[in-house]
């Protein structure tokens, strides 16, 4: 088991009075070669969930266990280091640092931490791999949407993740570039990189192995086929 | 391909960089404020060390001149504004033999005509060789031996160097030694015996209209040093109550005034100082505080991209350590171009004595300068590194989705 949510409950809440429950209860499993879609509408709390999972937003109640270790049981800093080396994050909308080249950008992971090398073989292994080998020295103010949302995805990739976390990563992406990034992702899990994507685009379901729908906070697991049959 | 690491000093300059208006406006900034306190320092140790250096050539205890001459004498000193007051000459006598007198001698100031040597008069100052004790003790690190009829010897601001031949009233005089700066009015004086001078004098087409031609016994200031635990104002009630028509000026009190001034000018300094620091630090903070409100989204990144907050406390802290140590730097180098090359006119325009300290004061200034200058940048970015240690990771993400 490579993760696991027990119960994970997140409010929120002002001056002491709730707001709104965000995601209520969720508890669900992730597997080595897992690739998850998290469906649902704008709202509906896939964001919240993966957040929590990332440790950037910690849950109210409950319990996410990443290779058996709770994420949360640590200082802030030891979190950060666990989402540096063991998670690979793809934040909606643009991510990419606008004063960093595009490899530059791959390599930013590398650095945050103590490493050996410059990583500049990786980060050009990756961005070959994400389809943009000849595109090192290009600033995102030079790239496409789909292009800036590939090196976020090389980016992702830099530390070896264990899980590769996605939140909506082909929102306002073509449909075109949004299967190609798709199949980059059934590529990647293939290698052994889990993936958990939330998504409100239903053809990108058909690219992955499972399917959760979050639904005004509440978590549950689909029949898969639904969905690949359309 | 460049395969620099990307550790956090290049980080942070790459962000600079990137907003190259933001950051030339900062190093400005800092550079303006670099600039006044290095100069304000250093004008505040060149006055002290002009001021010692005074006290050390004074060498008099009291100085006696005409009646309402102080001023004159003062301008002499201080800017060696050519002067030309005059008395009689026998007073020199009465003076050594007063009880309390040590030391008398005379000097004779004769302002020059037109000379090559300089773009306005100067002062030239005769000396009494066998009675000086003023001008010898300090001229003997520039020369050997006394000065001969007809050689002069040359203040270090004078256009003249030594063999060569300077002209005054018609006359040639060789150049016997150029004097170490002293910052005070002597740099643009030329000393020569009392002899040498009364002979210019004597021998030129003024002397029917100078003052102090035609050997008319005329003298400008006695310089005495008094004999030890004397009161020097009992000594000039004494002596402007012997001799008619003379002032005495106490050194001490002399060089208390300039001391005064010289109080006053680092007081304005100081509060200047601290009033350019104070909002220099305000407009830093207040501009860093808007860039760190709109930059919040890139922080954020890099927490999800695992950077603990002290990490991107530590890439704004270092950023803003660069703008500082930049306008540092630049402000420094500007105060070094305009301070050193021009300490003459900020010399005449400060009307006190001045003269650029010694290498280790320099040094100790520039340091204290480069100290106070570089920590504005981290104690102006300290606000924002703080709220940095608050932000939201999660609700800056979703801000812009």
């Amino acid at each position: 088991m490579l993760l696991q949510c027990i119960q994970v409950t997140r409010r929120y809440e002002r001056k002491g009075k709730v707001l709104c429950t965000a995601v209520k209860d969720a508890g669900f499993d992730v597997n080595k070669d897992d690739f998850i879609s998290i469906i649902g509408k704008s709202g509906s709390g896939k964001s919240t969930l993966l957040n929590m999972i990332a440790g950037l937003l910690r849950p109210t109640v409950g319990t996410i266990l990443l290779e058996g270790n709770e994420i949360w049981a640590g200082e802030e800093e030891k979190i950060a280091f666990l989402r540096n080396s063991k998670l690979g994050y793809i934040p909606q909308g643009v991510s990419l640092l606008g004063n960093l080249t595009a490899i530059d950008n791959v390599r930013l992971p590398h650095f945050l931490y103590k490493r050996e090398g410059d990583g500049v073989k990786r980060a050009e292994a990756l961005l070959e791999r994400v389809g943009l080998k000849g595109y090192e020295s290009r600033y995102p103010s030079e790239l496409s949407g789909g292009e800036m949302k590939r090196v976020a995805i090389a980016r992702a990739l830099m530390n070896n993740p264990v899980l590769l976390l996605a939140d909506e990563p082909t929102a306002d992406i073509d449909e075109e570039t949004t299967g190609s990034i798709m199949e980059l992702f059934a590529e990647i899990c293939a290698d052994g990189t889990a993936i958990l994507m939330a998504t409100h685009e239903l053809e990108n379901i058909k690219y992955g192995k499972r399917v959760l729908k979050m639904s005004g906070g509440v978590l549950t697991e689909e029949e898969m086929e639904i969905y690949k049959k359309g | 391909m460049g395969a620099k690491r990307l550790h956090v000093l290049r980080l942070a300059f790459l962000n600079i960089v990137h907003r190259p208006v933001r950051a030339i406006g900062l190093i400005v900034i800092v550079a303006v404020f670099a600039f006044v306190i290095f100069a304000g320092n250093m004008l505040n140790a060149s006055l002290k060390t002009g001021i010692d250096h005074m006290a050390d050539r004074l060498g008099a205890d009291l100085m006696v001149v005409p009646e309402g001459a102080d001023k004159n004498l003062e301008n002499s000193l201080l800017r060696s504004e050519p002067s030309t007051f005059y008395m009689e000459d026998n007073i020199v006598g009465s003076l050594a033999e007063m009880e309390d007198v040590e030391k008398a001698s005379y000097q004779l100031f004769i302002a020059s005509l037109d000379a090559a040597c300089c773009t306005e008069p100067v002062q030239l100052i005769g000396y009494d060789p066998e009675t000086d004790f003023i001008i010898k003790p300090w001229m003997m690190n520039s020369m050997t031996g006394e000065l001969s009829f007809g050689d002069v010897v040359v203040g270090n601001l004078v256009l003249a160097e030594p063999g060569d031949e300077v002209i005054f009233y018609g006359q040639p005089f060789h150049v016997a030694a150029k004097l170490d700066k002293t910052g005070m009015g002597f740099d643009s004086s030329i000393f020569m015996t009392a002899d040498t001078a009364q002979h210019m004098i004597d021998l030129s087409g003024e002397r029917a209209v100078h003052p102090a031609g035609d050997s008319k016994g005329l003298i400008s200031a006695v310089f005495l040093k008094v004999k030890n635990d004397t009161d020097l104002h009992q000594t000039a009630d004494r002596i402007t109550q012997s001799c008619h028509n003379v002032e005495v000026v106490i050194s001490d009190e002399f060089m208390s005034n300039i001391s005064d001034k010289l109080n006053k000018t680092s007081g304005i300094t100081f509060v200047v100082t601290i009033f350019l620091w104070i909002a220099a630090i305000l407009v830093l903070l207040f501009v860093f505080s808007i860039s760190f409100h709109e930059r919040k989204r890139e922080f954020a990144l890099l927490a999800v991209l695992g950077a603990d907050r002290k990490k991107i406390a530590g890439v704004i802290m270092c950023e803003s350590l660069m703008i500082a140590a930049a306008g540092t730097i630049c402000g420094i180098f500007i105060t070094g171009l305009i301070l050193f090359p021009f300490q003459t006119l900020i010399s005449v325009s400060m009307e006190l004595p001045y003269l650029i300290p010694d290498f280790v004061t320099i040094i100790k200034n520039l340091f204290v300068s480069v100290a106070i200058s570089i920590s504005m940048g981290p104690i102006a970015c300290f606000y924002s590194a703080m709220r940095m240690s608050k932000i939201d990771t999660y609700f800056i993400l979703r801000e812009n989705e």
